[in-house]
Formats: structure tokens, sequence, C-alpha cells
């Protein structure tokens, strides 16, 4: 862990020297023709989470995760003539975490808990001044032990005479998820032998665990092995299963006055091929071993939201956000937010948010033991079942000096907490240079 | 039906927003203000990311809609 702090640290310092010399030179307009640096923006994060609704371990067991990230991107301006802005983005991002869970790939618990994602990205986009349209063409790639993500997506926005903007988006993630199995496990394995079984018709999740921990096991034993339940730690020989998403956004953006603007967002989404991860267990009503998760090949997904922000007064602005939500799994759920940045002075701004979701359940999902051998799609991932969570935080957000070298400065924290018992603590760094 | 007379209400919203008034460049001071922005801030990226992991529901808020693992 101290190593990848490390390199986060060491990567904030590298981005500070190699580019503090070039800003105090750039103070020129944005006349040139060639692209210039225009900004570079700077994210880290740690995310801390527990729960005891593991999906390696049948929806029982240790869900503690540890991740810290960071990513930089450098994005460029510049004009072809005095109507085209070109914009280039370049980034890079680095996630290391350390997930309980994961050691339960074997049954054993002796399988790999960390690892390691690494996520570059490239973007253009090109905007016609005079008629007031945008094109954008994008490129993202995610690469991690198991899993690998290729995204393309295009865009065009147009801005009307009333002060609206229509959006149309595509993006494309071909995605490829490497078959690394759980090994069967019984359910009288000693991991499993804390967690008794209360009736289904006595608790409810919203309420009270199905399960009870009375001598929770750890799975921390054995970190040393390897990622896999095969002591053949050798990558090639693991088969790969496509996962595609398609979705096409629209978007349409109205000022309403000259404090108030809505936005209005609908996304129609397709995911196809394996949907599932092959060390997810389900532990059924009858049979003793566990199953791999399985669901269908396909999902469609419809969120629909609005976003509406308000300037009121001098300092204080609402931000506010509800998104409904529904699938063909069965899963509907609502999202709302609210922030209210309020502006101390022109420079600094603190900024209290709280975020209230819930969703019902999907039709495949079951609790450990409930699901039976003769359905035909079953899963205990807790993602899929009804709950709500709760979300509030700070932020607080620093403007120095506009001719300063860094633009500026954001630190957000936040805590959620799911009515299943998942619970995360979340701090955010954004530096603008 | 349910589902239809909300995606109804939701168009209907969308066309009452175009009766606005009319503002000009030089009135967009606070709109233009950074903390008014339609879409979400680069601070947000991390907990839009274990949001969309750890909840069944993701999509129409500029961020990701489906792709990537979430494998913990």
């Amino acid at each position: 862990m101290k190593k990848y702090l490390f390199i986060v640290f060491f990567l904030s310092c590298v981005v500070y020297s190699a580019f503090a010399q070039y800003f105090k030179k750039d103070t020129a307009s944005y006349s040139a023709k060639s692209l210039k640096l225009d900004e570079v923006n700077l994210v880290t994060g740690y995310y801390s989470q527990t729960g005891d609704h593991a999906t390696t371990l049948g929806g029982v067991g240790d869900e503690k995760v540890q991740e810290i990230s960071s990513a930089i991107d450098l994005k460029f301006v510049g004009y072809t003539n005095p109507n085209y802005v070109h914009s280039l983005t370049a980034g890079l991002g680095f996630a290391y975490h350390t997930a309980a869970s994961a050691a339960w790939i074997s049954k054993t618990g002796a399988s790999r808990k960390e690892g390691t994602r690494v996520y570059p990205s490239l973007d253009w986009s090109v905007r016609n001044l005079s008629r007031k349209t945008e094109y954008s063409l994008g490129l993202q790639y995610s690469n991690e032990f198991n899993y690998q993500s290729l995204t393309l997506n295009t865009g065009y926005s147009k801005t009307n005479k009333n002060n609206g903007e229509f959006g149309f988006k595509l993006n494309g993630s071909f995605d490829r998820v490497k078959m690394i199995y759980a090994e069967t496990m019984d359910k009288s394995a000693s991991v499993l032998s804390g967690y008794q079984l209360v009736s289904a018709s006595d608790a409810t999740l919203s309420d009270s665990p199905l399960y009870k921990v009375t001598t929770a096991a750890s799975g921390s034993s054995g970190s040393s092995g390897s990622q896999t339940s095969s002591s053949d730690d050798d990558e090639e020989n693991y088969s790969s299963k496509p996962r595609t998403t398609l979705t096409a956004a629209l978007s349409y953006n109205q000022i309403i006055n000259q404090r108030m603007q809505v936005a209005f967002l609908a996304d129609f989404t397709g995911q196809f091929g394996y949907l599932g991860l092959p060390f997810h267990r389900v532990f059924m009503a009858d049979a003793e071993t566990s199953k791999l998760e399985t669901l269908p090949d396909n999902r469609l997904k419809l969120p629909l939201a609005v976003r509406l922000n308000y300037f009121m007064g001098d300092r204080v602005i609402f931000r506010t956000y509800y998104r409904y939500y529904t699938d063909s799994w069965g899963i509907n759920a609502h999202t709302a937010y609210i922030e209210t940045p309020i502006k101390i002075s022109p420079f600094f701004s603190v900024s209290p948010f709280y975020r209230y979701y819930t969703q019902t359940g999907s039709k495949y999902f079951a609790p450990f033991g409930q699901h039976t051998t003769s359905e035909e799609f079953f899963t205990s991932n807790y993602s899929y079942s009804a709950f709500t969570a709760h979300f509030g935080g700070l932020g607080v957000r620093w403007l120095p000096k506009e001719d300063g070298f860094v633009k500026s400065v954001e630190l957000r924290y936040g805590y959620y907490k799911q009515t299943t018992g998942l619970a995360s603590n979340v701090v955010t760094l954004h530096l603008k240079f | 039906m349910k589902k239809f007379k909300k995606i109804m209400l939701f168009l209907l919203a969308a066309l009452a927003s175009s009766s606005c008034v009319a503002v000009k460049e030089y009135q967009k001071s606070r709109l233009n203000d950074s903390e008014m922005a339609l879409t979400n801030r680069k601070v947000e990226k991390e907990e839009l990311n274990f949001q969309v992991i750890k909840e069944g529901a993701a999509g129409a808020n500029s961020g990701k809609s489906g792709g990537g693992c979430g494998c913990n």
C-alpha cells in the first residue's frame, strides 16, 4: 500500500515540476492556431468500504475494499480558423485496490486480494463558433488482471437561438471478461459456518440481515497466493468472454433565465454477452455445493434524468438532480440529489450535499441459500437486491489567484450507507493547473 | 402504462422549458459559474464510479452506463 501511495505522490510531483515553467510562460491568448496546453487536471481518490454480503461467497462474508486511484488529463486547445475550436484531451489513470472477498475465489481463501487497473483515454472535439455546433470522438481503455475494456464514443451537439442545446452521443464498450472460476465450495465450508439462516419470512433485507455473523471468518490467510484457484499462475490458461455495452444518450440543456438552467437526459443502453462474473458463487436451497452466478446474456436499461441548477442571490447555488431508472431485469430505481455550494468569498466555497437512492430488486436476485436448482438465472449479488442508500458529505473549493500555477483546488468527502449494511467513505482531491 | 406516463411527463417537462426568458451573453455571469455546470464535476468521479458498481441503476448522468468490471 505504501508503495502505491508513494507512486501517487511521485506522479503529482512530476506533474508539478513538468508544467511549472510552462504555465508561467503560457499567458498568451488563444489566438494561436496550433494546439496549446490549456489545462491539466489531477484527480486523486481514496475509497474504503465495509459490508458482509460478498458475492464471491454467495452473498455472505467480508466485503471490505480499499482503493486508491489517481488520474491525470492534459487538455490542449487550438484554432484551425477563427471559427473552429479544437480540443484534445489525453488522460491516464491508475488504481490500486485490496478486496477481502477476492481471497475466496479459491475455497481456501488463498487467492490474491490485490489488484491494479490502468486506464488511458484520448478525446477530441471541434466546436464551430458560427454554427454553434460541436462534434466529438473519444477512445478509452481499461485494463486489469481479469478484465479489459475498450470504449469508443462519438457525439454531436447544437445550440439554438433560444439558449437551448441539444446533444446526441453514441457510446460502445467492448469488454473481455477473463474466465477465472471460483472453486466449488460446500455450504459447510468453514468460512460460511458463522452464518446462520434466519427464516426468510421473518426477515427483510431492509431492516435486518438474513444472516447473523457469529464467528466471522477471515480471508486474509495466504495473501501471497495466486489470483486464481489454480496453482498455475499462467494467464494464458484462461479463456475470456465478450461483454458489449451500447448506449445512445440524448440531452437537452436550456437556460431558463439569468439564474436558472435545466438539463434533460435520457440514455438507451443495451448490454450483451457475458453479464455475470465467473467467481460469483450462488448457494442453493436444494444443493450442498455452490453454483456459479448465471444471468441472461442481454440487459436493456432506460434511465431518464433532469438536472436543475439555480443561483440564489450572490452566494448560494442549488444543484439538483433526479433520475428514474428501469431495466429488463426488473430493477426500478429513483435517485435524488441536492448540493448547495455556498460562496464564502469569490475564491472560496463550501458545498454540503446529500443523495438519496432507492431500488427494487432484480427478479434474478435471492440471498444465500434461497435460490433453487430449477431456476434458469440466479445471483446473490446485493447490487441487484432491493435497498435504499443515503450518501452525504461536504466539499470545499478554493480558487487561487488567476495568474497562479494552480487554477483551482477541490476536496470532497462523502459517507455512503446502504440498508444492506454496506458502508463506505470516499475522499477525492481535484487539482486544476 | 405507468412507465409510459412517466416518459410522457418527462417529455412534457422538456417542452415546457422551451418558454424561457431571453438571456444575452453579458447576462450569463452567474450561469457561467463553474458550480452551475449542468454536468458532473471531476471531483465527483470517484463516487460515481462506486455507485455504478454497488447499485443496480446507472446512466443519464454524463457518466458510465455500463462497461467496466466492478469485480469487487
